[in-house]
Formats: C-alpha cells, sequence, structure tokens
C-alpha cells in the first residue's frame, strides 16, 4: 500500500518536472538549465516527499512533538510562571502520592500470606457489643466443632526480656501454636516451624526469631538456628527465623514462642485471652463459614453439654472478619478521610492553575489569533493547551514524586505508631501509577479550561477584541475559580478545625490524676529468677525504697494498669446488695493492683472512705472502688464497709471496700470509663489463695510479674534516666527499663492517631488556604490592571483612595463570600463523614464554623491588600496616557 | 522582486480557489497560482505536494491518475461538494484576516 504511493508520488513529481523542464525549453532555455531550474522551482524533492508521508502517516505523532516541543519553548520563555505552576502542582501532586501510598499499603494491597482472603480473625462479642478475644474452652470447641477452617490457630501478644549482646531488652513476643503457624503458611526463612507437639503443654523452650531481630539485637549471626538465647530468664533453644516483613496483626512481633496452654485453663469459660485466626477451607465461601459458625452459635450449649457463659444468638456470641478488617479498623476512615482532603488541596492546585492559565491565555490572545489566522485549526489549538497543560502537570508529577517520597519517609518517621502496616509503605508501581494518573487528568482538565475561556476559535474577534480594548472575555470563569478555591478551602479549613477541637478535648479530658510532673517507666519480673510471689514484692519494694529516698523525687508508687489506656482485664465479680438484671454481665471491668501511696502519687482524689495504708498490708482483705462502680452497683447504696468478691475459684473471700476513688481513664481518654476495683498489692496472696498466674501463664497479668513505677518528680524523665539505670541494675542487671517516659507523653501517645490527623489535616489547610489566598489575588491584581484606566479617571475626578482601596477589597471579599458560603454548606456535608474522628465536638459545630469563615475572610482581605494598595498608587496621569 | 513564500494554511485556499474552475494537475496549479498572482506568489512547487495530500485526506479534492491529449499518465485533482463549501468559509474567514491585520498593523 505505502510502496504504490511512494512509487505514485515518485512518477506525479517526476511528470511535474518534466513538464516545468519543456515549458522553460519552450521558452528558450538550454535542455540542461531547464532541468535544472524546474528542480530549483520545486524545491526540495527529499523533503516534500517527507512531508507527503507525513500527511499520510506521522501526522498526529509529529503533531505531538511538535506541540510538546512548543509547550516547552512557551514555558521556558515564563520561567515564573512555570516554577509556581509546576511547585503548586508538584506539592499537589506529592501530598497525593504520599497518602496514597499510606493508603495502598495499608488498606488496600492484601496481606503477605499466601491466599489471605482465606484467614479469618475470631472474636467474641458481648451482649453489649463489646468485642473482646476468645477463651480457651471457646477455642478447643471451635476447632473440634467447625467444619469451614481447615486449621485455626491462636496466639497471644506480649512482651518478654530479651538478653541480647550482654544487655538486656524488651522484645514484643507472640505465643502462637503450631495451628497457628500452619495457618498463616509462610514458611521461615532458616529453620523451622514449631511442631505441633512443642506447642502442648510441658513442650520444649523453643523460639522462632523475626529476621528484623536477629538482624539488628543478634548480629545476623549466620549459625543462630541451634543456638540459644536467654528469653525471661530460661535458654530457649532457636529453631527457626522468620523472612523479612513477617508479621501478625500488625503488632511488630520480634520473637514467637510456643503456646503451651494449661490443659487446665479449659474450665476458665469466661477468661478471654486468646487470639484466633483460622483459616478456611479451599472452596469454603466466607458467607458459608459465616452461616455455619451462626448456627454452632445457635447449638453451642448444646453440642459442648455446658452451660453458664455459652455462646447464644443475640446475647454473647463468636463471629469473624478478614485479618484486615481487623488490622485496619478504625484507620481506615482517617486515612479514606485525609486521603479527600489531599484530593482537595489538588482540586484547589488545579483551580489556581486553570486561573493562571486563563490569565495566560488571555495575554496571548494576538498569539492564539495569529496562529488561528495562519491555520492552526481549533484541534491544534487544543492539543496545544493541552500539551503545555501536560508538560506542566508531568514536570509537577516528577517533582511530586521527589516530595511524596519525602514525605513518605517523614510520616514513617513522624508517625511510626499511628499508620497500619508501616513497614510496607513503599512508593511501588501502583503509587507511581495513581501519581501519573493524577498528573494526566490534573494536565487534561486545566490544560482545557483555558481553551473554554476562548470564544469559538475563530482569528477575526480575537483581534478585534483586543484593538477595542475590552475586558476579559468571561471574566466570570476566573472568579468561578477563585470562589470555587475558597469554597474547596472552607472545606479544608473547617475539618482541620474539627481535629484541632478533638485533640483539644482530648488533651483536656479531665484523666482523672495529676498528669504533669509524673515519671513512669516498667519493670518485668520473669516467673523463671521470681519464681514466688513474694520475691516480686520484695524487689519492688527495693525499687519504691531507692527512689523515695532519691533527691528530686516527692513520691513513687507502682500500679499493675498504666492509665490512660491499658488493657481490659476485667471478669465476674460477686458484689454485695447487687443482683445483676438477666443477660447483663456482672463483670468489673478493670482490676488493678498498687502499692501503698499510689493514690497520693498519681494525684487520684479519694471522694469517700480512706486509701490504702501501711496497717493494710497486714490487715483484713481491703479494696478501693471507683466512682463508675458505684454509679454502676451500689446506686443510692452507701459504698464504705459493702464487699466484692472475684470470681476466681472457690477460696477467693469477701474483699471490703474502704475508699472510692475519682474515676480514671483506663481504656483510652476518649472512651467512658470501666468499673474499677483497687487491690493493695501486699495483699493479693490473700486475696488469691491460689494466683491464677501460674495457671494462665503470664498473659493474664495477673502474676504481677510486671508493674509500673511511678515517680512524682519536677525532672524529666530524661534526667532521672541515669539514676533510675543504676537503681534498677542495682537490684537486677538482668531487668530492662521499659518505656521511660514522662506521663505527658504517654498521654500525647495515646491520642497519637488524633494528633497525626489533626496535623497532617491542619497541613493541608494550610497549603489550601495560601493556594485560595494566591488565587484571590491573582484575580483582584489581573482586575485592577484592567481597570487601571477607569480607577485612574475616577482618581483623576476626585476619588479617595480609601474608597479605591475599599472598592477593590469589596470585590475580593465578595468572591469570598460566594466561596464562603457554598464552603460552608460543602462542609456541612462533608464533614460528617468525619463524624466517627471526632471526640467532643459535633461535625457542625457552629464555632469551629465562625472561627472557620473569621479565618477565611481575614485571609482573603489580607490577599485582597495588595492589589487594593496597589489600585491605590495609580497615578492617573500615566494610567490615562497609557490608553 | 523578491519571492514571497505562502504561509501555510494559506497554500490549502489558494489550491480551493485554483481547482474552482475545473481539474487540474500539480503542475497546472502551480503554475496557476503563480500566473494569477502576477508571480507575487512563488509558490515552492514541492510544498503543493503535502498540501494536495492534506486536502484529499479532510475530503475537499478528490484525485484520479488520467490520460492527456498528449499520451501522459497525470494525476487531475478536483473539487468535491465539500471542498467548496471549505472554500467559502475558507475565503471569508481570510477576508476577515486581512482587515483585522490590516488594522493592527496600520501605525497608531
Amino acid at each position: 500500500m505505502k510502496k504504490d504511493r511512494d512509487e505514485e508520488l515518485e512518477h506525479e513529481i517526476r511528470t511535474h518536472l518534466d513538464l516545468e523542464a519543456e515549458e522553460r525549453v519552450a521558452n528558450g532555455m538550454s535542455e540542461t538549465d531547464a532541468r535544472y531550474a524546474a528542480r530549483r522551482a520545486f524545491g526540495n524533492v527529499m523533503r516534500t516527499k517527507e512531508d507527503v508521508r507525513a500527511v499520510w502517516t506521522r501526522r498526529w505523532l509529529d503533531e505531538i512533538v511538535q506541540d510538546v516541543r512548543y509547550a516547552l519553548r512557551t514555558l521556558r520563555k515564563s520561567p515564573g510562571f512555570t516554577t509556581v505552576a509546576v511547585l503548586t502542582l508538584a506539592l499537589g501532586i506529592g501530598a497525593n502520592t504520599a497518602i496514597f501510598s499510606v493508603v495502598n499499603a495499608a488498606i488496600l494491597q492484601p496481606l503477605g500470606y499466601p491466599q489471605p482472603e482465606q484467614l479469618r480473625f475470631l472474636t467474641t462479642r458481648s451482649a453489649d457489643g463489646e468485642q473482646g478475644e476468645v477463651s480457651a474452652p471457646e477455642y478447643f470447641e471451635l476447632t473440634e466443632l467447625n467444619q469451614s477452617f481447615s486449621v485455626v490457630g491462636a496466639f497471644v501478644v506480649g512482651e518478654v526480656n530479651l538478653w541480647a549482646r550482654d544487655r538486656p531488652r524488651r522484645a514484643t513476643r507472640a505465643r502462637v501454636n503450631a495451628e497457628l503457624l500452619e495457618a498463616l503458611a509462610v514458611p521461615p526463612e532458616r529453620g523451622r516451624w514449631f511442631r505441633r507437639e512443642e506447642t502442648r503443654f510441658g513442650g520444649p523452650a523453643v523460639a522462632i526469631l523475626s529476621h528484623e531481630l536477629w538482624r539488628s539485637t543478634l548480629a545476623a549471626r549466620e549459625d543462630m538456628v541451634g543456638q540459644s538465647i536467654e528469653i525471661d530468664g530460661v535458654r530457649h533453644e532457636v529453631v527457626g527465623i522468620m523472612p523479612p516483613g513477617f508479621d501478625l496483626m500488625d503488632k511488630r512481633v520480634e520473637l514467637w514462642l510456643p503456646l503451651q496452654l494449661d490443659p487446665a485453663v479449659r474450665q476458665y469459660r469466661s477468661s478471654h485471652f486468646l487470639s484466633v485466626l483460622g483459616r478456611l477451607k479451599n472452596g469454603v465461601a466466607p458467607e458459608q463459614a459465616e452461616e455455619e459458625l451462626a448456627s454452632l452459635v445457635a447449638s453451642w450449649g448444646e453440642r459442648v453439654g455446658v452451660s453458664g457463659h455459652v455462646f447464644t444468638p443475640g446475647g454473647h456470641v463468636m463471629q469473624m472478619e478478614p485479618v484486615l478488617d481487623e488490622i485496619v479498623g478504625s484507620a481506615r476512615r482517617a486515612f479514606w478521610v485525609l486521603q479527600a482532603a489531599v484530593g482537595l488541596v489538588l482540586l484547589i492546585a488545579c483551580a489556581n492553575l486553570a486561573n493562571l492559565l486563563v490569565a495566560r491565555a488571555e495575554v496571548r490572545r494576538r498569539e492564539v489569533a495569529v496562529r488561528t489566522a495562519i491555520g492552526a485549526g481549533r484541534r491544534r489549538l487544543l492539543a496545544q493547551f493541552v500539551a503545555e497543560g501536560l508538560v506542566l502537570s508531568v514536570l509537577g508529577g516528577a517533582v511530586g514524586v521527589v516530595i511524596a517520597w519525602t514525605g513518605v519517609r517523614a510520616l514513617t518517621v513522624t508517625y511510626p505508631e499511628s499508620i497500619p502496616r508501616v513497614a510496607d509503605i513503599t512508593i511501588d508501581p501502583a503509587v507511581l501509577g495513581f501519581t501519573l494518573l493524577v498528573s494526566v487528568m490534573t494536565g487534561v482538565v486545566f490544560g482545557l479550561a483555558p481553551l473554554g475561556h476562548l470564544p469559538e476559535g475563530v482569528a477575526g474577534p480575537l483581534l478585534n477584541d483586543r484593538t477595542r480594548g475590552t475586558t476579559a472575555t468571561r471574566p466570570w470563569v476566573r472568579r468561578a475559580l477563585v470562589a470555587g478555591e475558597v469554597a474547596l478551602a472552607v472545606v479544608l479549613v473547617t475539618g482541620a478545625g474539627l481535629m484541632v477541637r478533638t485533640v483539644l478535648n482530648l488533651m483536656t479530658v479531665d484523666a482523672g490524676f495529676e498528669r504533669s510532673r509524673l515519671v513512669t517507666f516498667g519493670v518485668a519480673l520473669p516467673a523463671a529468677t521470681y519464681p514466688t510471689f513474694d520475691q516480686r514484692v520484695q524487689l519492688y519494694r527495693r525499687l519504691i525504697d531507692r527512689f523515695g529516698a532519691m533527691p528530686g523525687i516527692d513520691g513513687v508508687s507502682t500500679v499493675s494498669g498504666l492509665p490512660p489506656q491499658r488493657e481490659h482485664n476485667g471478669f465476674g465479680t460477686d458484689t454485695e446488695d447487687y443482683t445483676p438484671p438477666p443477660e447483663v454481665a456482672d463483670s468489673v471491668d478493670y482490676y488493678q493492683t498498687v502499692t501503698s501511696g499510689y493514690f497520693e502519687t498519681m494525684g487520684i482524689p479519694i471522694v469517700r472512705g480512706r486509701t490504702f495504708q501501711r496497717t493494710d498490708r497486714t490487715g483484713a482483705p481491703v479494696a478501693v472502688v471507683n466512682e463508675a462502680f458505684v454509679r454502676t452497683f451500689w446506686k443510692g447504696i452507701k459504698p464504705i464497709g459493702r464487699r466484692v468478691r472475684p470470681r476466681f475459684g472457690d477460696q477467693t473471700p469477701w474483699v471490703t471496700v474502704i475508699g472510692v476513688a475519682k474515676d480514671v481513664k483506663q481504656a483510652g481518654v476518649d472512651q467512658a470509663t470501666g468499673t474499677e476495683v483497687y487491690f493493695l498489692l501486699d495483699q493479693l496472696p490473700r486475696i488469691f489463695p491460689t494466683i491464677p498466674g501460674p495457671q494462665l501463664g503470664d498473659w493474664s497479668g495477673w502474676g504481677h510479674g510486671s508493674m509500673h513505677i511511678m515517680l512524682r518528680s519536677a525532672l524529666p524523665a530524661a534526667t532521672l534516666q541515669p539514676a533510675i539505670a543504676d537503681a534498677v541494675r542495682e537490684a537486677d542487671p538482668s531487668l530492662p527499663i521499659i518505656r521511660l517516659r514522662n506521663m505527658d507523653d504517654v498521654f500525647r501517645d495515646s491520642v497519637r492517631r488524633p494528633r497525626m490527623l489533626m496535623q497532617l489535616f491542619a497541613g493541608f489547610a494550610g497549603l489550601a488556604l495560601l493556594l485560595a489566598a494566591i488565587g484571590t489575588y491573582g484575580v483582584l491584581s489581573y482586575m485592577v490592571t484592567q481597570h487601571r484606566h477607569e480607577i485612574g479617571i475616577r482618581m483623576a475626578l476626585g476619588a479617595e483612595r480609601a474608597i479605591v482601596l475599599r472598592t477593590v477589597i469589596g470585590h475580593g471579599l465578595k468572591l469570598t463570600c460566594v466561596g464562603l458560603v457554598a464552603g460552608l454548606a460543602a462542609a456541612f456535608v462533608l464533614t460528617r463523614l468525619m463524624e466517627t474522628l471526632l471526640f467532643e465536638v459535633r461535625p457542625n459545630d457552629p464555632a469551629t464554623l465562625a472561627a472557620v469563615a473569621a479565618l477565611i475572610t481575614a485571609v482573603a482581605a489580607t490577599a485582597s491588600l495588595v492589589p487594593a494598595v496597589c489600585a491605590t498608587r495609580v497615578d492617573p496621569i500615566v494610567a490615562l496616557r497609557d490608553e | 522582486m523578491a519571492d514571497r513564500k505562502v504561509v501555510q494554511g494559506t497554500l490549502e485556499l489558494l489550491i480551493l480557489r485554483t481547482l474552482l474552475f475545473g481539474p487540474l494537475h500539480g503542475h497546472g496549479i502551480a503554475k496557476h497560482i503563480q500566473r494569477t498572482s502576477d508571480d507575487v506568489l512563488q509558490v515552492e512547487h514541492g510544498s503543493l505536494y503535502p498540501a494536495l495530500r492534506r486536502l484529499e485526506k479532510s475530503g475537499c479534492i478528490t484525485s484520479k491518475w488520467e490520460q492527456t491529449d498528449r499520451g501522459r499518465e497525470m494525476r487531475m485533482y478536483r473539487l468535491t461538494v465539500r471542498g467548496r463549501k471549505q472554500l467559502t468559509i475558507e475565503q471569508s474567514r481570510w477576508d476577515e484576516l486581512v482587515r483585522a491585520m490590516a488594522r493592527v498593523l496600520k501605525p497608531v
């Protein structure tokens, strides 16, 4: 086909040259001269052929190259515009890419296990909707009854003391059974999994290391497998090392130990402490498994032959969900909201750029007119605008990737604890694809904007317009863009404002104690080196005495569960003069063990009765309860002197309540306070003659193998650190100091996700404000330039500067008002999506909305001020002469 | 007299205008443009062919190989209905441009 065309062209050109030559010969030229002249008249034959071929084939490609070249050339000619445009875009695209990296890694990417969709996380739900772990009998019964799962594993995550490189260190460990490893189905990098018999009661002391722990703490020793390491004072043989990045429920597990459940725990039906994870059989759909579980729950009691605390439909039930849902949980909404917020920032950036390009298009009307005149069709002009937009957005995207890369690093360093699956976050092909898509879309969108602003692509009117000196053809386009920017900024600033309010509310929640000038750290005493309760109490006492005598420390005490956020550890409790209504569990939510002086050290007010005293150490068993306890169980009844009894075996005595303490937060500052009972550490052996610790192992927290030391001191943790390290080393050099922190930092940590949201939101809102301000400024300065003549005349006629100033600022504020109204309306709808992320502030909080309106108006007024002042400086004479 | 290069885009207009009087081959078109503009517009003959192809592609003209009286195989170009319409559009557009250019270029 192409050959024919080429031959035809060849023939046509040859005939043409022949004819021309013949004509010249006829006019008296020599044959040779005529041929030469004919060729000269024709021009470059080769180029002609190429040009013709281009019409056939490469036209569109050539045009693209041409358009891009042209775009690059024009952009190079205005470096100021190009820099602003590329940076604006880069910020928008970079921020979007960074947040999308997080969304992608944390929410969208499947978990790194084989066939992760088969994995289900199993939990229990109490009648009041509280999600909880599974008790040992429930777990065993599930494994025996179910038909849907190929294997169901159990695990408990906690911490251990690890002796490595001649130093003690605290490490996160998961006690897992062999079934769990089978369910996860990830083979170890070296060595082997636990065998099933190793994860039974009385099994051997074996351990599997995470790749990361092996590399960092154990110096990546090649011969690690087969060696032994000391964990909680016991030598464990290392049997395997897991591959890099292998984790469980995002707990950042460093060490895997066998879960060796004592058969005796099968009697503790209401002691929920196991996390349970199952893998569905091949070909079993999740819905099928859920149906089966529901039917099991319906007849659980019959099947296992028990009554009391057994699953019943609508009451205490077992449920399942995809593992990823459990991991991401509440973070999902937070990150989608962030993604939406950062998307709005990009929209504002686009609006700003569209505005810049419209302004440029107005300046370039003559250029467009001339190009139309010399044959550029509307399609070509369009292509050129899009090419310019694309070149800008691709440049912006490229710089944006750099910004995103920096941003992701900053995010993971700043918020390592607040982002799920933080180790998985990378800028991978999916993210780059996203960036490319966003870049191209923005390019097309704002590249087309100025064209829409041009009248139908006819040269005449354009040139005419200019000569008549009229103002912009469609000024409303730019104004609408700016009003839109303001509206989007309003939405973002409102979101940021609500988050600020939320964090402020969280930070000022009365947690029930004086958090400033309080330093805390933990010590954990392994059962191997502290086998008896007395030995543990002795060590705590030694530390308390040592710190009590230390200069700069005004008070010292210990507590088992660190407020304001700690593990739920309640269980069924008998309470005098209280009969629980049917279907309501009579559990106390939190049990707390303290040493004397705790309430004084913490500054927790005692609202009734008294606190523990030294004489109580050897006296009759006594307890302090919190206000929530009294409200729940003894409403209207005098609590002092009444008795409670934890249902933990038959030998537990009744314990007399001696005081009521003010409510202290335990489940987090944003949660309601649960019922709480305080015991004195020294009395525990008498309250629990059979301390449940040995039966339940170290996960129950009941052996008091670990306590938090509270120090009341004006000195910060960093200053106290050497003295604390000395004291602990002197008491026992094998004990690591666990999380030595100021209490203020504990609080800050406990609200780290809202804080992260607030900070990122505030950053995006700031960016949005800046962009909207630039947009307002741009439109107004353009307007002032356009109306110089008019302003000049007015001033010549005696208009005062103040009036000119007011007029221009008024124009700015009018635009802002339109944007503000639209923005508040949008915010009213959109902020509802944030409702679950807020704390004690409603999405349409009037105070926040008012503050946002005030802020936006102030920013708009400031942005209008510069062009307004410029307008007052218009020299009437110069302005008039100009025209 | 210095050669006046024909600006791109106008060449198509000139070709359409030339073909209004009847079918013609490439060389004939070139000659006609030159002659009717009193040799002011020097069409580089080679540039004619890409323009012809563009017009053909957009459906303004068609072409056919024909035998001339002198026994030559010639490719003859012919105006289509669409080409006629395009010519009137382009012509008015051009007139407008000329007027506009004159105004712009006129010293103030």
